[in-house]
């Protein structure tokens, strides 16, 4: 049980591309809040700090946490020696979404073909690739995903975790942004349809002359002639037509048999999965069981006639191509389910629910505006340097004692107390080694003060439900623990801190 | 996974006021959207259409659709010689919210003031509000109950009335005039219920439609009406429009299309409604 995704290609990435693969998806990781721990063990106190992902020695960057989330799912491990990436368990909201973000990373770094998935679920939504073009700042599109064919065949002929779907089972559409399904048209698209639905309803009457169903047709009562006219030769006949797509062209232009000659012409303007699906269907064989054995070595020497206006191409291309519009950070965990608030206790009623923002990414700031801190935001830390301008006159400027046991106590309280709560480990470092510098010493104080004046408010999470994913986010995300949280981050980035702080 | 469960009710209404009381029930059914399915055959085909609930011959007025609903369910009874509702597992959807309405009302029909407040005034002012009460923003599903002016429409609707007024003004009458139609039309109704998800048409267009089968003007509101359903067909030409349909259209429809298309049927059927739009 859990949820669980997956990337179906092989995440082949190229030697020459794995220096930026590496680069773009600790990138991703890293602005999707995916965090690693490590344990200080200072004077008797163990400490839980946070910091970015990075890859060890080991060539392997293994996490299981997300800082927006706040919560830990199985280790997810990225090798960057073998450009692999592993999962487990993901949970539904951010660590998911991010893993997500990564497998759409593949898709887009991966020559052949691949899907992300959820739970077997093909995702077909562009807001990953969004959010990947914007943190990345490249433009990616979707293009890859109108390989429709290659998809298809992937699908059910090379992916990593091969189910027992059947044909009819393809989710085609949803293989696509569902805004884009105009653009999938195409005799691949026909093909697959083919191939799902069968061509009965291809019949005589109806075809325009020269259009692809008319076309496939003419091939269709081709096939059924040469195929049954001699019953007794129906293997032998079939045969012939296995052998005839793995012909080339030249091969398949001399052909003259009867029978065979009209429809070897025939596969000089049709892809040889046209003749392979159609055969099948008439002998009622397994369209896969038979592609399987064929396809590695089928003709792809086909002169396909145009089957389509000019326009249409123009138009296909276009939507095809273009880069999909950059999702922020902000947009992209911007869950509307209200799921999230679920048995949110009676003593919050009457809050504004707890929306993720930019507020919640001052780890993250710096001074290219990715990051944009609301007036509220920027009133608080104002109050806060405020604050902490005060605590600091108090201190004399002679030097001082360590602060660090009284840090050290501080941050346990707020852990126990808050739940979840952990320093970034430069930062704690930092304050570790200026433990005699006033200004570390008024901001370990300001801390002291907010874990203590943010108490009554972060109480609320005394009612945390057995698993913190099944908590209201508005006991997790409570306005006291956040404030905690959020004040760690500050003190975490110095430019940040040095914008209000000063130091 | 919906209860079955039967809602039933009895008027206490005097024999004098019954004809009224039962004028009133008929009404609300109409206006909120009750209706009785029926087959019709048009062109040797068989299609279902949405009637108008009634009496038969012993008073008993049967119903089994909610228009806005749009799912089918058992068939529920109303009695006008008893004043009795019996409900069939109505749910607490749009269908089940009229059986609520109407057994709150017979159950206040008891009291001295009822019939004081039981004018037609009344009840022409219980259709305006009733698309709050069934959950929705604005009145784009009604257009077959007023003229497009008085009717709270969204912005959408009102781009696709305008929509339709051009194509109809641009119609190929030399294609609309080669139309059969009564094979056209039981077409385009298969495919509004099978591939759309559409509402089943009001019985009076399938009427209107068969007797007037020569007229250009019909033909052309057809024609346009195919285009509407098919409006995915022009890209993906390697398929034929059938398969379009089938294998496009039925799994990437929304409810919103399926509102649209549903309300250019109600706008055909309103005769001042069409008279706006398409100018007969």
């Amino acid at each position: 049980m859990g949820t669980f995704g997956t990337y179906t290609g092989k995440m082949l990435i190229p030697e020459d591309k794995r220096e930026e693969f590496t680069t773009d998806i600790l990138k991703i990781l890293n602005y999707g809040g995916m965090m690693q721990f490590e344990k200080a063990v200072i004077c008797g106190h163990e400490i839980i700090l946070l910091k970015p992902i990075e890859v060890g020695q080991d060539g392997k960057a293994v996490f299981c946490y997300n800082y927006f989330e706040d919560n830990i799912w199985e280790d997810a491990c990225y090798n960057a020696d073998s450009g692999g990436f592993f999962s487990g368990k993901l949970g539904g909201r951010e660590f998911c979404d991010v893993v997500t973000a990564v497998h759409f990373l593949y898709e887009l770094y991966d020559s052949g073909a691949g899907f992300s998935q959820i739970d077997g679920e093909v995702i077909g939504a562009e807001i990953y690739t969004g959010w990947i073009n914007h943190v990345l700042g490249k433009a990616f599109s979707m293009k890859k995903r109108f390989r429709l064919w290659e998809h298809f065949e992937h699908y059910f002929l090379e992916r990593s975790n091969p189910g027992y779907q059947t044909a009819e089972d393809y989710p085609l559409m949803e293989t696509i942004p569902f805004h884009m399904y105009r653009a999938m048209g195409g005799t691949e698209f026909s093909d697959i349809c083919y191939v799902m639905e069968g061509t009965d309803s291809l019949q005589e009457k109806e075809h325009e002359e020269g259009s692809y169903p008319k076309t496939v047709y003419r091939c269709k009562k081709l096939l059924e002639q040469y195929l049954t006219e001699d019953r007794n030769n129906e293997n032998k006949r079939t045969e012939k037509i296995w052998e005839l797509v793995k012909l080339n062209r030249c091969s398949r232009e001399k052909i003259q048999e009867d029978g065979l000659f009209e429809i070897a012409q025939m596969s000089l303007e049709l892809p040889a999965r046209v003749l392979v699906y159609l055969t099948a269907e008439i002998r009622k064989y397994d369209f896969w069981t038979v592609w399987k054995e064929l396809y590695t070595d089928i003709y792809r020497d086909e002169i396909m006639r145009q089957y389509v206006s000019s326009e249409l191409a123009e138009m296909r291309k276009r939507e095809i191509e273009k880069p999909v519009p950059p999702v922020t950070t902000a947009e992209f965990f911007a869950y509307d389910d209200p799921l999230l608030f679920w048995d949110t206790p009676k003593e919050l009623e009457g809050q504004p629910d707890y929306r993720f923002s930019d507020d919640d990414r001052t780890f993250w700031w710096d001074e290219t505006g990715e990051v944009n801190l609301s007036e509220g935001m920027d009133t608080w830390l104002k109050n806060l340097a405020g604050q902490y301008h005060q605590l600091l006159e108090m201190i004399p400027k002679e030097k001082q004692g360590g602060f660090q046991e009284e840090m050290l106590l501080l941050l346990e309280e707020a852990d126990k107390y808050y739940k979840r709560i952990y320093a970034f480990t430069d930062m704690f470092y930092e304050f570790l080694q200026n433990g005699t510098d006033r200004r570390y010493a008024a901001a370990v104080r300001l801390f002291k003060n907010l874990v203590e004046e943010n108490k009554a408010s972060g109480s609320i999470i005394e009612k945390m439900k057995p698993w913190w994913e099944i908590t209201s986010r508005n006991v997790t995300h409570n306005q006291g623990r956040m404030a905690v949280k959020r004040y760690l981050s500050v003190m975490a980035n110095r430019k940040l801190r040095k914008k209000y702080f000063g130091f | 996974m919906e209860q079955k469960y039967r809602m039933e009710g009895k008027a206490d209404i005097p024999e004098e006021k019954r004809t009224e009381f039962n004028d009133y029930i008929l009404k609300i059914f109409w206006l909120c959207g009750i209706r009785k399915r029926k087959e019709a055959e048009l062109a040797g085909k068989k299609v279902t259409v949405a009637g108008t609930p009634g009496p038969d011959d012993y008073g008993i007025v049967r119903f089994d659709y909610s228009i806005f609903e749009r799912r089918k369910r058992p068939v529920s009874f109303y009695n006008m010689k008893t004043c009795e509702l019996s409900v069939n597992t109505c749910g607490s959807d749009e269908f089940g919210m009229v059986m609520q309405l109407v057994l709150m009302l017979m159950q206040e029909a008891g009291s001295r003031d009822f019939y004081s407040k039981c004018t037609d005034r009344d009840c022409e002012t219980e259709n305006p509000w009733f698309f709050r009460l069934i959950h929705r923003e604005n009145e784009d599903e009604f257009l077959e109950f007023r003229d497009c002016g008085s009717l709270l429409l969204s912005d959408g609707m009102k781009e696709n009335l305008e929509k339709w007024k051009q194509k109809y003004q641009k119609a190929d009458e030399a294609e609309a005039a080669m139309i059969c139609i009564e094979e056209y039309l039981a077409d385009i109704l298969l495919d509004l219920d099978r591939i759309w998800g559409c509402r089943y048409v009001d019985e009076s267009l399938v009427r209107e439609f068969t007797v007037h089968k020569k007229d250009i003007r019909y033909k052309k509101a057809l024609l346009v009406f195919r285009e509407l359903t098919d409006r995915d067909v022009e890209y993906f030409p390697e398929l034929t429009a059938w398969q379009v349909r089938e294998w496009v259209t039925r799994k990437h429809y929304s409810e919103r299309d399926s509102i649209i298309l549903g309300g250019y049927a109600s706008m055909l059927v309103n005769h001042e409604c069409r008279k706006q739009i398409l100018g007969f």
